[in-house]
């Protein structure tokens, strides 16, 4: 499975961290892309599985539905928060998959949503 | 005797290859820009272009005042043409072009154009429009054997 991770900040932690824990449980590639310079053409482009988005604020997660809105219903997008900052139920009603990152379970989650449909 | 050519300054707005590869190979004897998107366009639209030639659709390409709503559009295909044109016709340029390459069985935006356009191709000047002191022209695209944009043959009509 190759996956994108957008971000705006590829030398934050939070990235870095999903890189890491991605590279952890599955070994896939990976393609770093700026959420500045994304394009819903890349994921055909790139052949991207799923993408992961690094999620800060509101206007991350009205980025992710537009991604979610231009992107085929078989890619996997994922919204990967750090803090709580409003309700993810508009993002699932997207078929948006949310985690956060302070979430104990984390692992669990990531695995979860990877291996799912 | 020598013919002497006119070397216009003209800006392509247009989200789709092929269409900006036509552009390139017809203007050759022209200074060509290409925007690939709303904003890169407006972005460069200046009074010293001769020309705008304008696809209808495209994205809007950045996320420029937008806040959490507005971010659920910004890769949608908006006809942003319109603006482009009213901009376009503001500063005055002198020739300005919407054209598009969608079907008017195919959208509704392109069916809407269809009593302002002359419904597909055709070489009048019913279809040409003064707004400031600019002529403006709305298009349903012709086409080269390619599939691709002729945009020779928009701008013949609007230079007429």
């Amino acid at each position: 499975m190759k996956i994108g991770i957008i971000s705006n900040n590829y030398e934050g932690p939070v990235a870095k961290a999903l890189e890491q824990v991605y590279k952890a449980l599955t070994g896939g590639e990976i393609e770093r892309i700026s959420m500045a310079e994304f394009q819903p053409q890349y994921v055909s482009q790139k052949s991207l599985d799923a993408l992961l988005i690094e999620g800060r604020n509101n206007s991350d997660e009205g980025f992710a539905i537009a991604v979610r809105r231009n992107t085929p219903d078989t890619t996997k997008i994922c919204y990967f928060r750090i803090y709580h900052t409003s309700s993810s139920q508009e993002l699932q009603e997207h078929n948006i998959h949310v985690l956060n990152i302070l979430d104990g379970d984390l692992r669990e989650k990531f695995t979860n949503w990877m291996g799912g449909s | 005797m020598t013919e002497q050519i006119l070397r216009l300054d003209i800006l392509v707005v247009e989200d789709t290859e092929k269409h900006q590869s036509s552009a390139q190979e017809q203007f050759k004897d022209h200074t060509l820009t290409i925007a690939k998107n709303y904003e890169e366009g407006e972005k460069l639209l200046k009074a010293s272009y001769h020309v705008l030639l304008t696809d209808l659709m495209m994205p809007k390409g950045g996320r420029k005042t937008m806040g959490p709503e507005g971010m659920k559009y910004i890769f949608d295909l908006l006809p942003f043409g319109f603006p482009l044109a009213f901009l376009a016709a503001k500063i005055r340029i002198p020739y300005i072009g919407i054209v598009t390459d969608i079907n008017h069985h195919n959208h509704p935006i392109s069916a809407a154009i269809d009593p302002i356009s002359g419904t597909y191709w055709k070489e009048s000047s019913e279809y040409l429009y003064r707004i400031n002191d600019s002529k403006l022209g709305i298009f349903h695209a012709p086409f080269n054997k390619d599939g691709q944009k002729d945009w020779n043959k928009v701008l013949e009509v609007l230079l007429k």
